[in-house]
C-alpha cells in the first residue's frame, strides 16, 4: 500500500535519507530502529506529508502523493504521531480528537462525535475527555497523540517512539492499545522506537536504518544479527543493552 | 537569435541606460544653454505638497500649473531679450523633511532661477531656508506670516505674501461684537503652531473671555471633554483651528451632545468647499476666513484671467489656496521684469522687495509689510450657506480689510 | 469623572472594532498586518462608494460591503499573506507594510486626497441623556457592535467546527495538517473574517470623522496599541485593551487635554516594557 521510491532528503551537510526505497503492504507491521539521526522521523515527515522529499516519489494505494498536501495525505489514510506529543493546547482532550475525527475521517454531526468517544474510550482517555489538553501529563500526551491519529481512521498508522519516556508497566499499557487497534481495524503499522523490546513483540518485520539508508530490513531477529546492524548499535551503549536484552529473552 | 552577435542585441537594460544617457545629454545642453548666449530660459521652480495628509492644498495644482503654462508658453520678453519659461514642479509628500530636499534639489539640480512654494509651514519655512543659504530668490505664500518670520534670520532672499493670524483674530473679533452675545469665547486650538498662535492673540484680544480646554493633539477622536468644559462655561462663541477631519469629527459630537453656540469661527477645516460638503448641513452657518474666493474683483497679471473664470475653468469647487498659488507665478514674473538681469538672482531678490501690484488674488505690497520681506494680504470673512442646488457656498460677510472686495451677504448667528 | 469613564468606555469600544481583526490575525496566523488600518479605509470608501452608487444608507452598504471585504481578505491571504508567512519573521510586516503603501497610492490616485466622510443622516448626530450624561447614539452604536462582533467571534470560536479548526491551527498549523487540516482555508476564512471587521469599523470611523487615502497609519496605532495593552492575539483581552485606551484618554484629558493621546501612548509603552511581545 505504501511505496517509497528513492527517496533523497538532506538538511544541508546532513543525510536524512539516501535513494531510500521501502514498501509496506496491507496489515503489515514494520518496526524501524536506528541510532539518534539516523532520519526514522524525517522518513515520516516524508510519508506523512509535513516534509518534501528532494528526490524521489511517495506512492500510497499506487497513487503519487509526493505533491500532496499533509492534511489530503490524512484523507487517503495515512495517520501520524509525533515523537514529542504536540496536542492542541488550547483545545479540551475532547475536542482534539474531534478535530481528527470531523476532519481526518471525514464524519459528521453524531457520527463524528460517536468516533471521538469511541477513541478516548479506547485509548483510555474517557475520564479526561473535557480536559484542556495542555494540562496533561506525558502518557497522557502519547496516549492522545496515539487517539487524535487512530480518529482520524487511518489505514496505515505511523507511530514515533510511542514507547519512548514511559515505564515499562506504561510502555505495555501502549502496546496493547496498538495490538488492538490492529487487530480491530486490521490497519498497517510502522512504528519507530528505540525500546527494542516493546518492537520484537509487536512487529513481523524490522528495518534498521543508518544515515539515511536502510541497513537491514527482514525478521526481527535476523536483522538484529546482522553485522552491520551490529555495528551501527553497537556505537550507542544504551542500545547494546537494548540488544542484549532481546537476544536474552529470545 | 544566435546570428546576432550578443553586444549588439540590446537588452532591456542598455536601452533604460541609453534613455538615461539621453536624459543627461538633454539636461546639460540645457544647462549650457542657460549660461549664456541668446536662448536663455527663465526656470521656476515650484515646491507644494501634492500627496500625503496635505494633498489638499496641492489638490489644484495641476489645474494652476496647466493656466500658467498656458499664459507663459510664449515665454517673457524682458529689456527686449526673449525668455522661454520653464516649470519644475516639486512634491513635498507632506513632509517639511522632504521639502527641504526637493528644494535642495531645485537649486543645485535644476538650476532654477526663483523657487515658489506654498501650504502650510511645513513647506514654506524649510524651502525658504534652502533658498537663503543659497541665495536663490523665493517667494512662499499659504502661511500665516507670523508662523513663518518666526525663529528665522530676517530674511534676503525669500519673501511671503499671505495673511496675518492677528489680523484675522481682530477681524474675527469684529464680526463677534455684531451678535448679542456672553462675550465667552472658547478655544479649540490643537498642540501646533496655528493652534499656539490663536490662543495667544484671541486671549489678548480685550473684551473676551476665554474658555480654553487646553492643546488637544491632531487626531483626537473625542471631545467629549473640551464638549464638557466648553457647556460649563456657558461658551457662546467658538474659535476654532482645527485640521479638517478633526473639525468634522468634533462638530458632529457637539451635535450629538447639543452643543450649539451663537458664533462659530473655523479657521484651517474650513476653508475648503469638500469640508464643507462633507458636513452637510452641519456646514450652514460657521465663520471662516476667506483669503481668495472666485468672488475676488481681480484679474490675472499674466493674461487677465477674472478671478470667476479662472475658478469655473477648474470643473470642481474652487479652493482657496488656488488663488494664492496662481499670484506666486504673477509676482515672480513681475519680479523678473523689474530685475536688471533676470538670471542675476541677487537682483531679482532685490527686485521682489520693491514690489507693489495686483494679482488674482489681490493687492500685493512687499514694500510695507509687518516684518522684513512680507507682503501682507487681506483677509475677509464668509459664512457657508445652502445654496438653491443644495451645495455650501462660502458667502463673503466681512470686508473690512479689502471693501474693494463686495459683500455677498449679511451676516447671522445661529441662534 | 464618571461621565468620562462612560465614554472612554464606549470610545474603548470603537479602538477595539478595529483592533479586533488585528489581534485575530495575529493570534492565529502570526500575521502582524501593517495595512490592517488601510483596510479599515478601503471599507469606508466601499461604504462611500455604494453609498454614492445606489443610494444606500450606511447599514445597507454593510450588506454590500461586508462580503466584498471578507472576499478581499481571503483572497489576500492565498495570495499574499500565505507566502510572506513562510518568509521568516520580517516578510509579514514587509509585505503588508508594502501593500498600505499600495492601497494609499490607489485610493489618492483613485479618490484624490480630500477627506471624506459617511453620512449616517439624523442618527448619527444624535444624543441621549441617561442620569445626567449626554450620550452619543452612534458611539454607543459603535460600542454595542464591538461587543456584538466579539462576541459572535468568541462564539464562532469556541462552539463551532470552524471555530475548532481554527483554534486546532492557531495551535499548531502542522498538526492540524495531519489530523486532516485543510489549512489554507481555514487561514483564507480568518483572513477574510479579520478584513471584514476593519471594513465594518471603517464605516463607524467613517460615521463619526473623517477619513482620507492617509488616514489608516493612525488607525492602525491605536488598534495596535489595543491588541498589545490587551495581551496579544486575546479578544477579549483586545476589548479590554480598546476600554482602557479609551478610558485613559478621558481621565487624562480631565486633567489637561494635551496629554490625554500622549498618554495612551505612554501607557502603551509602559506594558511593552512590563511584558514585552514574545512571538
Ligand atoms: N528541519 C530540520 N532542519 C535541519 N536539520 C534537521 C531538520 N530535521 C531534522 N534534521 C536533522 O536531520 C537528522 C535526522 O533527524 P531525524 O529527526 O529524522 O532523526 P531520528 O532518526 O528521528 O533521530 P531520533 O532517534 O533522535 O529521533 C538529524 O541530524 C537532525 O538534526
Ligand atoms: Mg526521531
Amino acid at each position: 500500500m505504501l511505496e517509497l521510491d528513492r527517496i533523497s532528503k538532506r538538511f544541508g551537510r546532513v543525510t536524512v535519507a539516501e535513494e531510500l526505497s521501502l514498501s509496506v503492504r496491507h496489515g503489515d507491521a514494520v518496526g524501524v530502529v536506528g541510532p539518534n539521526g539516523a532520519g526514522k522521523t524525517s522518513l515520516f515527515g516524508m510519508i506523512s506529508g509535513d516534509l518534501a522529499p528532494d528526490a524521489g516519489e511517495v506512492r500510497f494505494d499506487g497513487r503519487r502523493v509526493t505533491a500532496l498536501d499533509a492534511s489530503v495525505r490524512c484523507r487517503l489514510g495515512i495517520g501520524r504521531t509525533y515523537q514529542v506529543p504536540r496536542p492542541f493546547t488550547g483545545l479540551s482532550v475532547f475536542e482534539n480528537v474531534l478535530v481528527a475525527a470531523q476532519q481526518g475521517a471525514g464524519t459528521r454531526g453524531r457520527a463524528s462525535y460517536a468516533l471521538a468517544a469511541e477513541v478516548l474510550a479506547g485509548t483510555g482517555l474517557a475520564d479526561l475527555a473535557g480536559r484542556p489538553a495542555g494540562r496533561l501529563g506525558l502518557l497522557q500526551r502519547k496516549r492522545l497523540e496515539l487517539a487524535r491519529a487512530l480518529a482520524t481512521r487511518p489505514r496505515l498508522l505511523l507511530l514515533d517512539e510511542v514507547a519512548g519516556g514511559l515505564t515499562d508497566p506504561e510502555v505495555a499499557e501502549l502496546v496493547a492499545l496498538i495490538t488492538a487497534a490492529r487487530a480491530r481495524d486490521g490497519l498497517a503499522v510502522i512504528w519507530i522506537e528505540h525500546v527494542v523490546r516493546a518492537l520484537t513483540a509487536t512487529v513481523d518485520r524490522l528495518i534498521c536504518l543508518a544515515g539515511g539508508r536502510v541497513v537491514g530490513d527482514g525478521r526481527p531477529l535476523e536483522v538484529l544479527a546482522t553485522p552491520a546492524v551490529r555495528e551501527v548499535f553497537l556505537g550507542t551503549e544504551a542500545s547494546a543493552d537494548a540488544l542484549t536484552e532481546v537476544e536474552r529473552d529470545a | 537569435m544566435s546570428t546576432y552577435p550578443t553586444s549588439t542585441y540590446p537588452t532591456r537594460r542598455t536601452f533604460l541606460g541609453a534613455l538615461g544617457t539621453a536624459a543627461v545629454a538633454g539636461c546639460s545642453s540645457g544647462l549650457r544653454e542657460s549660461s549664456g548666449g541668446t536662448g536663455r530660459s527663465l526656470k521656476i521652480g515650484y515646491v507644494s505638497p501634492r500627496t500625503g495628509p496635505l494633498a489638499v492644498f496641492g489638490e489644484s495644482d495641476d489645474y494652476v500649473l496647466g493656466r500658467v503654462r498656458a499664459a507663459l508658453a510664449k515665454g517673457l520678453s524682458i529689456g527686449g531679450r526673449g525668455y522661454p519659461v520653464e516649470i519644475v514642479v516639486k512634491d513635498t509628500q507632506s513632509s517639511a523633511a522632504r521639502a527641504a530636499e526637493v528644494a535642495g534639489e531645485l537649486i543645485q539640480r535644476d538650476r532654477v532661477d526663483i523657487v515658489l512654494a506654498t501650504s502650510t509651514p511645513d513647506t514654506t519655512n524649510p524651502v525658504s531656508d534652502q533658498c537663503e543659504a543659497a541665495r536663490v530668490p523665493c517667494v512662499a505664500t499659504v502661511c500665516p506670516w507670523e508662523i513663518w518670520a518666526a525663529g528665522r534670520p530676517a530674511p534676503t532672499y525669500s519673501y511671503l505674501h499671505f495673511i496675518g493670524t492677528e489680523q484675522e483674530v481682530g477681524v474675527f473679533a469684529g464680526l463677534w461684537s455684531k451678535a448679542d452675545t456672553n462675550k465667552v469665547v472658547g478655544g479649540l486650538w490643537p498642540n501646533d503652531t496655528d493652534g499656539e498662535l490663536y490662543r495667544r492673540f484671541v486671549t489678548a484680544e480685550p473684551g473676551w473671555r476665554v474658555s480654553d480646554p487646553g492643546a488637544y493633539e491632531d487626531g483626537t477622536q473625542d471631545y467629549t471633554s473640551i464638549l464638557a468644559a466648553f457647556a460649563r462655561d456657558d461658551v457662546e462663541i467658538l474659535q476654532a483651528a482645527p485640521i479638517p477631519p478633526d473639525w468634522v469629527t468634533f462638530w458632529r459630537q457637539a451635535a450629538q451632545h447639543g452643543f450649539r453656540p451663537k458664533i462659530v469661527s473655523v479657521a484651517k477645516a474650513m476653508l475648503f468647499p469638500t469640508v464643507a460638503k462633507t458636513l452637510g448641513e452641519l456646514a450652514e452657518g460657521l465663520v471662516a476666513p476667506v483669503w481668495w474666493s472666485a468672488a475676488f474683483p481681480y484679474r490675472s497679471s499674466l493674461d487677465g484671467t477674472t478671478a470667476k473664470a479662472f475658478a469655473d475653468g477648474y470643473g470642481r469647487p474652487w479652493t482657496p489656496p488656488m488663488g494664492f498659488n496662481h499670484a506666486l507665478f504673477e509676482i515672480a514674473v513681475a519680479a523678473f521684469r523689474a530685475a536688471a538681469d533676470p538670471k542675476d538672482h541677487a537682483a531679482v531678490a532685490a527686485a521682489i522687495g520693491t514690489l507693489k501690484g495686483e494679482a488674482i488674488s489681490g493687492r500685493y505690497d512687499f514694500t510695507a509689510g509687518p516684518s522684513k520681506n512680507v507682503s501682507m494680504a487681506p483677509d475677509l470673512l464668509g459664512q457657508w450657506r445652502r445654496n438653491p442646488a443644495g451645495e455650501y457656498d462660502l458667502v463673503i460677510v466681512d470686508n473690512t480689510l479689502d471693501p474693494a472686495i463686495p459683500l455677498q451677504g449679511e451676516f447671522t448667528p445661529l441662534r | 469623572m464618571i461621565a468620562a469613564i462612560v465614554q472612554g468606555v464606549l470610545v474603548g469600544g470603537t479602538y477595539a472594532l478595529v483592533a479586533c481583526g488585528l489581534s485575530l490575525a495575529f493570534g492565529v496566523m502570526r500575521l502582524v498586518n501593517i495595512a490592517h488600518g488601510d483596510l479599515a479605509v478601503c471599507g469606508a470608501y466601499l461604504a462611500l462608494m455604494a453609498a454614492a452608487g445606489f443610494g444606500a444608507p450606511p447599514v445597507l452598504a454593510l450588506v454590500l460591503v461586508l462580503p466584498l471585504a471578507f472576499g478581499v481578505g481571503a483572497l489576500l491571504q492565498l495570495t499574499l499573506f500565505e507566502r510572506a508567512l513562510r518568509g521568516g519573521e520580517l516578510a509579514p510586516v514587509l509585505v503588508t507594510f508594502g501593500l498600505s503603501v499600495v492601497i494609499q497610492n490607489l485610493l489618492v490616485t483613485g479618490a484624490s486626497a480630500n477627506p471624506r466622510s459617511l453620512d449616517g443622516g439624523a442618527f448619527a448626530l444624535a444624543g441621549f441623556e441617561v442620569g445626567g450624561l449626554t450620550l452619543s447614539w452612534l458611539r454607543t452604536a459603535g460600542f454595542a457592535t464591538a461587543v456584538v462582533v466579539l462576541g459572535s467571534l468568541h462564539l464562532l470560536l469556541a462552539r463551532t467546527g470552524f471555530g475548532r479548526r481554527v483554534r486546532a491551527t492557531a495551535d499548531d498549523p502542522e498538526a492540524a495538517r495531519l489530523s486532516g487540516v485543510r489549512v489554507r482555508p481555514v487561514f483564507a476564512c480568518v483572513a477574510g473574517i479579520s478584513v471584514a471587521t476593519a471594513a465594518l469599523a471603517g464605516m463607524f470611523l467613517g460615521l463619526m470623522s473623517t477619513f482620507d487615502p492617509y488616514s489608516g497609519g493612525l488607525i492602525l496605532i491605536f488598534a495596535f496599541e489595543a491588541v498589545v495593552i490587551g495581551g496579544l492575539g486575546s479578544l477579549w483581552g483586545t476589548l479590554a485593551g480598546g476600554i482602557v485606551l479609551g478610558v485613559t484618554q478621558q481621565l487624562v484629558a480631565l486633567w489637561d487635554v494635551r496629554f490625554a493621546v500622549l498618554a495612551v501612548h505612554v501607557l502603551f509603552f509602559g506594558v511593552l516594557v512590563v511584558r514585552p511581545v514574545r512571538a
